[in-house]
């Protein structure tokens, strides 16, 4: 992410979006990342580590677990892939956070954060992060803890989109 | 009922019962235009400018205290059942109200939005807590709450749809859908925008004296 310049888009851009609705005064949020043009094999790498953590993520959400259990999920597939540095406060801040009245609300998905997550509390789960191959990555999910687990409540599909040039 | 209406009802109910439970008569909530979804949680209210506070009994209409006619004209306009009062002296006001209400159990929140003076002033040993109060009953969400969550993800969706597709033409429908959000925004809010405009002069000229009122308050 960075402001807006001069500069035009080109083949090969990432185009990140953090879209946050508020309907009634409550937030919901959907991150996703596209490419113009056709993805590059580097591209995809880093989309696929991106997917398998917010999966991971998404899979941790359930009552009993910790905000931080959730991240820590997520961290960890960086880690596998030796991106560890890059989920540190250096470049990055949570993994997700409370969604509700507040746009960025409680609990924040660090992993040092021991909140129990309980049923009815609404999250988005987002591994967002810098990639040292690729650039800023974003990719994430609206839920709400069920009993057995979590319900993913935004719809679009999880892909790496890619869409040509005009 | 509106989903509004409904989440609003419920949220009350909500809180009566947590208030009851931990014997709290009176709950004074904080807020401002940077923090204000615990104001909003608890009455309703959302601050544009200046400190806002609504005390919140078990039972009656909430008090609302802010610092502008402005405010106070719009937070009448949207629920008219409110008490609402402006002071420019908005902290000095609530602490004095605090002091009057002495014989019943006061409860303040959040501690990320209440001011220094009432956090930790002469009355903080007559004021409980109440901030992990309200964060409980703000984490978990009710039916109607969660209603609403489900509207806005379906427009995060929907929303994420029209992004993506004006990428691949070059933008016009990007332009031409943010111009028509704009030209639907509903008359009522018009109104009230126009509405704003003589109390807002007013009150710049409130402020403009402001350093020569020895007593600014007005209620």
């Amino acid at each position: 992410m960075h402001p807006p310049t001069e500069r035009r888009l080109a083949p090969g851009d990432l185009v990140t979006t953090e879209l946050t609705p508020c309907v009634d005064g409550y937030y919901a949020q959907i991150c996703r990342t596209l490419v113009l043009g056709e993805p590059s094999e580097a591209q995809q790498r880093a989309y696929a580590v991106y997917d398998e953590a917010l999966t991971a993520g998404i899979a941790a959400v359930r009552p009993g677990a910790t905000a931080g259990d959730v991240a820590r999920a997520q961290n960890e597939v960086f880690r596998r892939h030796g991106l560890g540095d890059y989920v540190t406060s250096e470049y990055t801040r949570v993994r997700g956070h409370g969604l509700g009245l507040y746009v960025d609300g409680r609990p924040a998905l660090l992993e040092d954060v021991d909140l129990n997550l309980e049923p009815d509390m609404t999250l988005i789960v987002h591994p967002n992060t810098y990639h040292p191959e690729v650039g800023y990555f974003v990719h994430g999910d609206s839920v709400r803890v069920i009993s057995d687990g979590c319900e993913v409540v935004t719809r679009t599909p999880r892909r790496l989109l890619s869409v040509p040039l005009a | 009922m509106s989903g509004i209406a409904s989440a609003r009802a419920e949220r009350r109910t909500r809180l009566a019962i947590a208030m009851a439970e931990e014997g709290i008569d009176v709950l004074v909530v904080a807020g401002n235009p940077w923090r204000s979804d615990y104001l909003r949680f608890a009455a309703d209210i959302t601050p544009v400018e200046g400190h806002a506070f609504a005390f919140i009994g078990r039972e009656a209409p909430a008090r609302i205290i802010v610092e502008s006619p402005a405010e106070a004209a719009r937070l009448r306009s949207e629920q008219a059942e409110l008490d609402v009062r402006w002071s420019l002296s908005a902290i000095e006001e609530t602490e004095t109200a605090i002091r009057e209400l002495a014989k019943q159990r006061i409860a303040i929140a959040p501690l990320a939005a209440v001011p220094y003076r009432l956090a930790m002033g002469r009355l903080v040993a007559s004021i409980g807590p109440a901030t992990a109060l309200l964060d409980r009953l703000m984490l978990r969400k009710s039916p109607s709450e969660i209603a609403a969550f489900r509207r806005a993800a379906v427009l995060a969706d929907e929303g994420y749809a029209v992004f993506a597709k004006p990428r691949a033409s070059g933008g016009r429908n990007m332009r031409s859908s943010r111009k028509s959000r704009l030209s639907s925004v509903p008359a009522a809010v018009r109104k009230i925008f126009r509405s704003w405009a003589p109390a807002a002069v007013k009150c710049a000229g409130c402020i403009r004296r402001r350093n020569g009122a020895s007593r600014p308050a007005t209620w």
